[in-house]
């Protein structure tokens, strides 16, 4: 059991509102981890704080460390693209650029360029069109969405459907090789059937790539995760194995909320 | 208490059609009275030859290009400073103070009457930094004149731009200069358009800065260097219509004149409505 | 307001067939062994009716929580509950068909005679009473701490049944007359001491709806002696006979 992101005494500060409490968490290698939580808990927040995110809203404070493979993300001296680039994020509503479905997996790996070691420094050149074109056919694979778009790669990528575009955004996440991935409920603006191949995809990924999931389905959480967390306004509440979480919840305010009795 | 509803609905209607059919009418008058009376005189001489016997004969070809060179120096000024100033408006400094005074400069600007512009063009072009009466004088006022509109359309399109595509980008890693020209400025690219269709149409037809910084009556030859002399559709309307020997015998060389500036502002304006349509149908969102 | 009101409602009314169906349970057995304890046969009527109703009760706690697990995704404390309810009427509904079956065997004053003589049945019958007793309040109270006590009694009840099949065994080997009456005595102390291990079984379900956790099975001993001494520790179960 590794940990692939360690919160230390987290807070958030949008001007005077203290959306996040001192939240302390570990968040496991290769699991699926849901936050769960009534609306305004934080959960979002809370995962945007790994990606640094909030740094794009005006009057966001954030105080705490986040540790990822050892480094507080959160230093000065750190590089936010490159933590971007480790750490992706897919959104709740699909947002697949208005390129083609190619350029919008092709678009973050012509971003970073290759990274190539060359006399003992790291180098950074432009992609080939092969290695790009195997970049975007491996991630559009790894996403199952390459048999239904592999006929039409120079299509508009909102010319799909919608659980397709979601699909979309998660192969180009996917393209950048991150190590971990942030979903912010993807699947509330999907319907049943395409949620449910989102859903089989998560459990996939997490054969090679860490998984945080925000849902505010429970029993999506309960399907799809290993480990659930559960906020209530800013504090997080509980943390433990989704099993025990749903059937012998710990504190009385987590058994309040999954039984659907916070008033 | 139903038929009092229906009753204004269609009465309230009708007037709503009424006036959108006003407008129209009026266009329509306008171009036809400008057609009516200056077609006769159209043709390809008018067009090609310098005027002669006092402008009462040959053409407007001076005037037609001297609009036009205004024109590209209105064009090569204006879209990229006010493209570049909207951009750090929008994406720079948001609710600064810096960005605050900007906002208010910029508004208070669109608002200056365009003869205080000419007066501006005067002093500061052609005396203060000597460039004398001259197309750049002209065409760096005009500039100045029509940025607060070309940075408030420039604005718009790029405040318009959704903020998930930002974020899209932003969260693969891009940073703020990537996202903006990868895809907030194609994205913008339309109402981009717009801002300088309506600038450039606005600097094509005023008459009052172009008056203080050195519009020629009539000119014999065409400029050859941005500081030299120029001649211009709207103030050659202008002086037809006032100052020549003959007002009557002239007056379809002032609709001809009109006619040809109406035409050349319309032409393009066709020309960046069909780009925007190009970028628009390409960056569908 | 609290939300999911369909749901609340739902368990609302499945906490009270629930209810009702473990009173009714616990009644039947209680008049089973009045009858023959106070010779009062016309009880036999009451017997019947509750596990007419106990058996209707089953069907439709059954049929209840199916809908609730199809319908509403329970989980946590609803779901144990809903996990205990569905093992719990299994066992309820063996107390009402032991109580007609002891019910049907006693049948005349012989029987009510011959049961007073023997000391070793009344104590059983007091045991199991309380035993059934205990069952169902740790339920309806909710109290795994009671509930885990239960199978301690069990263990007695269970060497008291040997120590009775003993004793009308050489009662009847005296007087072959009295064979007839000896096993049917031997089948209600037999029935008693099936009533027991449900008893002990619906404390299992209790702890583990209240807990969440297993009932230790290692301490399920099988010590007779400690499991005596538990017995005189415990007030007269009677006294509570009378209780709601």
């Amino acid at each position: 059991m590794m940990t692939a992101i360690h919160t230390d005494d987290l807070h958030v500060y949008f001007d005077k509102n203290h959306a996040l409490k001192g939240v302390s968490m570990d968040i496991e290698m290769n699991k699926v981890t849901a936050v769960i939580g009534p609306s305004g808990c934080g959960k979002s927040t809370f995962i945007r704080c790994i990606n640094r995110m909030n740094d794009l809203i005006p009057g966001c404070m954030v105080k705490g460390k986040v540790m990822v493979d050892g480094d507080d993300i959160n230093d000065d001296d750190v590089d936010v693209v490159d933590v971007r680039r480790r750490i992706g994020m897919v959104f709740q509503k699909p947002n697949p650029f208005p390129k083609s479905i190619y350029e919008n997996v092709a678009y973050g790996p012509r971003l970073h360029g290759v990274a190539e070691f060359a006399d003992g420094k790291v180098r950074r050149r432009k992609h080939t069109k092969k290695e790009l074109d195997e970049i975007v056919e491996h991630s559009l694979r790894r996403a199952a969405l390459w048999d239904e778009v592999k006929d039409r790669l120079e299509k508009s990528g909102t010319s799909l459907s919608g659980g397709q575009q979601q699909r979309l955004c998660i192969a180009r996440t996917l393209a950048v090789n991150p190590e971990i991935i942030l979903f912010d409920e993807p699947c509330s603006a999907l319907d049943p059937i395409a949620t449910a191949k989102i859903e089989d995809l998560l459990v996939d990924l997490k054969k090679d790539y860490t998984v945080v999931i925000v849902t505010h389905s429970m029993q999506q959480a309960a399907r799809i995760s290993d480990r659930t967390a559960f906020f209530y306004l800013g504090d997080l509440i509980e943390m433990g194995d989704t099993k025990q979480i749903f059937e012998r919840p710990q504190k009385e305010l987590t058994e309040q909320y999954i039984t659907g009795r916070m008033g | 208490m139903m038929l009092n509803r229906r009753a204004t609905e269609i009465a309230v209607f009708s007037m709503f059609r009424g006036c959108a059919l006003l407008v129209v009418l009026a266009l329509v008058v306008l171009l036809g009275y400008i057609a009516t009376g200056g077609l006769e005189r159209l043709s390809i001489e008018f067009l090609t030859e310098m005027p002669r016997r006092a402008n009462t004969q040959g053409g407007i070809l001076p005037a037609i290009v001297g609009t036009f060179y205004l024109m590209l120096i209105v064009l090569s000024i204006s879209v990229p400073i006010g493209v570049m100033s909207a951009i750090y408006l929008v994406e720079y400094e948001q609710s600064s103070w810096m960005g605050r005074v900007f906002k208010l400069a910029v508004y208070n600007l669109a608002g200056v009457p365009s003869i205080v512009y000419g007066l501006l063009g005067l002093s500061i072009f052609v005396a203060f930094l000597g460039l004398g009466f001259s197309l750049i004088s002209a065409g760096l006022t005009l500039s100045i004149m029509t940025l607060p509109l070309m940075i408030s359309s420039a604005r718009e399109a790029i405040a318009a731009v959704p903020s998930t595509v930002r974020e899209a980008s932003y969260a693969l890693g891009a940073t703020k200069w990537q996202t903006i020209w990868h895809h907030v400025l194609p994205y913008a690219l339309p109402g981009i358009f717009t801002g300088i269709i309506l600038s450039v149409s606005r600097a094509a037809g005023e008459t009052a800065p172009l008056m203080l910084t050195g519009v020629a009556m009539s000119l014999q030859r065409l400029p050859d260097s941005f500081f030299d002399s120029f001649m211009a559709l709207p103030y050659h309307v202008f002086y037809m219509a006032t100052q020549s020997s003959d007002l009557l015998a002239t007056r379809p060389i002032q609709y001809a004149t009109a006619l040809v500036l109406l035409l050349l502002v319309l032409g393009m304006n066709l020309v960046a409505i069909v780009l925007r349509k190009r970028y628009r149908d390409k960056y569908r969102w | 307001m609290v939300p999911r009101t369909t749901f609340n409602h739902e368990m609302e009314e499945l906490n009270k067939e629930i209810t009702e169906m473990a009173n009714a349970s616990r009644t039947a057995f209680e008049r089973s062994v009045q009858m023959i304890t106070d010779m009062d046969f016309s009880l036999r009527e009451e017997v019947r009716t509750l596990d007419k109703r106990i058996y209707e009760l089953n069907e439709q706690i059954d049929k209840h929580c199916l809908d609730i697990i199809a319908l509403h995704s329970p989980v946590a404390g609803d779901l144990r509950l809903i996990s205990a309810c569905l093992k719990m009427v299994e066992d309820l509904n063996r107390f009402g068909r032991y109580a007609t079956d002891i019910a049907e065997l006693i049948d005349d004053f012989e029987e009510g005679k011959a049961f007073k003589r023997f000391e070793s049945l009344r104590t059983m019958s007091c045991l199991v009473v309380g035993l059934v007793d205990d069952a169902v309040y740790s339920f309806l109270q909710r109290d795994a701490e009671k509930a885990s006590h239960l199978h301690e009694r069990d263990d007695a009840v269970d060497a008291l049944y040997d120590t009775i099949f003993r004793e009308i065994l050489t009662y009847m080997m005296e007087d072959p007359r009295k064979i007839t009456v000896g096993i049917d005595l031997i089948l209600v102390a037999r029935y008693m001491e099936r009533v027991a291990d449900h008893a002990c079984n619906i404390g299992e379900y209790v702890y583990h709806m209240v807990t969440g956790e297993r009932l230790d099975p290692k301490l399920r001993t099988g010590d007779v002696e400690a499991s005596c001494a538990k017995i005189f520790e415990h007030p007269d179960p009677r006294s509570e006979l009378d209780l709601k």
